[in-house]
């Protein structure tokens, strides 16, 4: 496992460069395409504009031209109409009057050659009948239509500026008038204005060949009132002198003449039965043309305008757009790098404050040492996560240092022990070897050389029999033993002792219970016992030593009447190297080892100990020992038939 | 000189209470904290060795105690714990010398010795009183440059006399320091080995440097005190009378 700090920021921080890889590219994609859309919608809009702009426009144009058309229509059939109302027909009388006629200035034609203004006389006989139509079988002379204009209406459009120019013609196509304003040109007549109706009116564009475009309307009108002009004799014959109704014969009247339009007979003009005429009239439509033309040019630049306009709003949009985009992106990176390098060195801060418990423990822990156990560190600042540690910790350091401490209350005790006999015994040979000796002084020295040594002996023995415990090399050597047997020989060995202090010693065994096991072992761990309860118990005590049979083993118990074992000390009692009273007792080289022997060899030998002591009172130890099998089996019965034999081994209680 | 051994071991009290009296020291034993503690405060010794681990009470905790007391007799502890901890910790505590076991019995007496001389102020180990010299160290005696061989009775009274040079030493006194418990208590045994001491220290010479004060007891001439000073006549008078 490599470093938790470097894990812990490297994850982190590649999670973060994702995340700010992806949050960036979801806003600048974002963005691009609402810029996008923004821009297409524009343009779109933009687009519609220009065509319903264009629309609007042309309609308007469509609009102006034909207002202006009709307008012009209008107008030309509005004067066409005029000077078709001004229209009448020159009547030539068909009677053979003789009249002195003056003839109306209206009919230049006739009277051309004697001027204008000047009233001219003609005497002469004349038809008197009057005639509609121009085919009197009565006149001798040419029928001839001649057209009669009121001179006020007709006067401006004869005149030669006037933009409007008229022709007429007769059925037969000859020129009946004509504007002076149409100077040397021609009005043409079509062909096919023959088919129009009457009244009609039909509008054309033409081109004259001097390259002069007009519009121009075509009316075949019937010629409805006649101009008469009649051969008065008298002026008392007035009453007679009234227009003359067609079919009636017209009285006879002085000859003085008198011109008057009388209508045409509407029937006749029904019938069509009058003669008609073609009126053309026109009005050169170069002006209109060049008001269209600029109108169009106007719309044409305005339309223009508004699309370079919008282009150049597209453009900046997009050039915007673009900008935007940029700073967009220049911004994240900018965020991006920001938020990266706060987290870099937040991080690192936060990863090292997270882990500075560890470091603290660390500390802690690397300031314990065999002399202090302590681990200094303050529980509130540890985290909940490390508590378990540093509780574990804790106990074990703990134990550790019991058991150090024990180990060195062990070592120096052993120490102390080896030490005193070494010292005792460099002590007693210098001392003796200082002067010369008698042989008795000798004799007593090498005694207590002896007695030292014997003692040493002891303890290194015991010191050699926990170590084989420990190594596992001590082997059981068994064999038949019979435990009360063995007990009793135990108490003998001790009984010396037991008396030098005054105690009574009482064996209390069933008969032989044989197993097999090591009897050297076992007796040194009666021995043991019976040691301390000898060493530990009051003066003129006593010392009980109970063998019996048990559920499947056998019981040995040694019980005192000693000063007892407090029950916190009993939990201590068979581990090694501990003492109840720290300060040495006695002289005797037990060290604390005895019980701890006790307990191994006990155990090595498949067996239990265990203690039981009332403070003040005295203790009982009690080593059981499994049987074997088949002793079990008839245990029962055994234990029934064999008599308790109580040995009671005589205290030394010479004192009173 | 008197010392009291507190030391449970038996067979190393025995073999220093030996070497001890064979030095002419006076020897008690107590074989644990309590004993111990008893004879240290009710009887006068010059020298206490001190074991530390000790059965009923402690060691340091004795010395503890009685120097506490205002115990003011020069104690040497005699310890198998020989860790600087330990040593700093007796000295500590109030005791005036440590020695570790296993140890050199020779040590351990110069060792005494020189808590001897300090107790009673002495630094130069050779005592020089007129023509006399005591070497205390290698414990021998001159006169007017002759050896004198004394024994370790007569050598340790004529020592403590000589401590006390100029002052008058009572019987007690004497017993109190140069006898141990087990010794009878003869009154006259002082006065016979004074005798002793009279007839090799004395004998022969001018100046009798062992004087007596009757009704008090025996004193070293002092150097102020020459041959012809009333007291000192008075006392040869009486001396050489007895």
């Amino acid at each position: 496992m490599r470093s938790i700090r470097l894990s812990l920021l490297v994850y982190f921080l590649a999670l973060l460069a994702l995340a700010l890889a992806a949050f960036s590219f979801l806003i600048h994609e974002n963005s691009r395409i609402r810029l996008t859309q923004i821009y297409e919608t524009t343009r779109q809009m933009f687009t519609e504009e220009s065509q319903r702009s264009r629309a609007v426009r042309e309609d308007h144009y469509v609009k102006t031209r034909d207002t202006l058309k009709k307008n012009l229509d209008d107008a030309l059939l509005l004067k066409a109409q005029t000077m078709a109302s001004q229209l009448a027909e020159s009547d030539i009388r068909p009677e053979r009057v003789f009249a002195v006629r003056v003839l109306t200035p209206i009919m230049p034609t006739l009277l051309a050659p004697h001027g204008p203004g000047v009233p001219a006389y003609f005497a002469g006989f004349f038809d008197t009948e009057l005639r509609h139509g121009w085919s009197s079988p009565r006149w001798t002379g040419r029928k001839q239509l001649d057209l009669a204009f009121v001179d006020d209406v007709l006067y401006h459009t004869r005149a030669e500026r006037s933009p409007f120019v008229f022709q007429v013609y007769n059925e037969q196509g000859e020129i009946m008038a004509r504007s002076r304003s149409l100077g040397e040109e021609n009005l043409p007549l079509d062909k096919d204005s023959h088919e129009l109706k009457l009244c009609e009116a039909d509008f054309d564009d033409v081109l004259l060949p001097s390259g002069k475009k007009l519009r121009r309307v075509t009316i075949r009108v019937p010629i409805t009132r006649l101009s008469v002009t009649r051969l008065w004799p008298s002026g008392d014959r007035r009453r007679q002198a009234q227009p003359a109704l067609p079919g009636v014969p017209p009285t006879p009247a002085p000859l003085r003449a008198q011109t008057s339009l009388i209508p045409v007979d509407p029937e006749a003009i029904q019938r069509g039965d009058v003669p008609k005429v073609f009126l053309l009239y026109a009005k050169p439509i170069a002006e209109v043309e060049e008001t269209l033309a600029e109108l169009r040019a106007e719309l044409d630049s305005s339309q223009r305008i508004l699309e370079q306009a919008q282009a150049q709003t597209l453009e900046e949009l997009n050039e915007q757009s673009r900008l935007a985009l940029a700073a967009l992106r220049t911004r994240l990176w900018l965020i991006s790098l920001g938020v990266f390098g706060a987290t870099v060195i937040g991080g690192v801060w936060v990863v090292r404050w997270a882990l500075s418990p560890l470091e603290r423990l660390t500390d802690a822990v690397s300031q314990v040492s065999e002399r202090d156990f302590q681990l200094r560190i303050d529980p509130d600042q540890v985290p909940e996560e490390l508590k378990p540690i540093v509780e574990r910790l804790r106990q074990s350091l703990a134990s550790l240092e019991q058991a150090f401490a024990r180990e060195k209350q062990a070592a120096a005790d052993i120490s102390h022990d080896l030490r005193t006999p070494i010292a005792s015994l460099l002590a007693t040979t210098q001392v003796c070897l200082r002067r010369p000796r008698s042989s008795e002084e000798y004799r007593e020295a090498i005694e207590t050389c002896r007695e030292i040594g014997a003692q040493l002996n002891t303890l290194v023995e015991r010191l050699l029999a926990l170590a084989r415990l420990d190594a596992g090399a001590d082997r059981l050597q068994t064999e038949p033993v019979d435990v009360p047997e063995l007990a009793e020989q135990c108490v003998a060995l001790i009984r010396p002792l037991a008396a030098e202090k005054g105690l009574s010693v009482h064996v209390e065994r069933d008969g032989p219970i044989l197993i097999e096991t090591d009897a050297g072992k076992l007796r040194e761990v009666l021995t043991n016992l019976l040691d301390n309860a000898i060493e530990y118990n009051r003066p003129h005590g006593r010392i009980d030593v109970v063998v019996s049979r048990g559920q499947g083993e056998v019981e040995v118990v040694v019980r005192d009447t000693g000063i007892g074992i407090a029950p916190e000390a009993r939990q201590h009692l068979f581990e090694r190297f501990y003492r109840v009273d720290p300060s040495r007792h006695t002289d005797t080289p037990h060290c604390g080892l005895g019980l701890a022997i006790v307990k191994g060899y006990v155990e090595l030998m498949g067996g239990k100990v265990e203690v039981d002591s009332t403070p003040g009172q005295g203790s009982m130890f009690r080593v059981r020992l499994p049987l074997p099998a088949e002793e079990s089996q008839d245990e029962a019965s055994q234990h029934m038939a064999t008599g308790r034999a109580v040995t009671e081994v005589g205290g030394w209680q010479s004192r009173p | 000189m008197k010392v009291l051994l507190v030391e449970d071991h038996k067979p190393l009290a025995r073999a220093l209470k030996q070497g001890l009296e064979e030095e002419g020291f006076a020897v008690d034993v107590a074989v644990d904290g309590e004993e111990g503690n008893y004879k240290a405060t009710t009887a006068s010794y010059d020298v206490i060795i001190l074991d530390l681990m000790l059965p009923k009470i402690d060691g340091l905790q004795l010395l503890q105690k009685w120097r506490k007391e205002g115990l003011q007799t020069h104690v040497l502890i005699l310890t198998a714990k020989g860790t600087l901890e330990d040593r700093v910790k007796g000295l500590d505590l109030g005791a005036d010398d440590y020695l570790t076991k296993p140890f050199e019995v020779d040590e351990l007496l110069a060792r005494v010795r020189a808590l001897v001389r300090r107790g009673h102020h002495v630094k130069d180990p050779v005592i020089r009183i007129h023509d006399l010299e005591i070497d205390t160290a290698a414990r021998t005696v001159k006169r007017a440059g002759k050896w004198i061989h004394l024994t370790p009775r007569e050598y340790a009274l004529l020592e403590f006399l000589a401590f006390h040079t100029g002052k008058v030493v009572t019987r007690p006194m004497i017993w109190e320091h140069l006898y141990d418990e087990e010794d009878e208590n003869t009154s006259n045994v002082v006065d016979v080995y004074i005798r002793y001491l009279r007839n090799k220290v004395d004998k022969g010479y001018d100046l009798p440097l062992i004087l007596t004060r009757w009704g008090e007891g025996y004193m070293l001439r002092g150097p102020d005190m020459d041959g012809g000073d009333g007291p000192a006549r008075a006392a040869r008078e009486v001396s050489s009378g007895y």
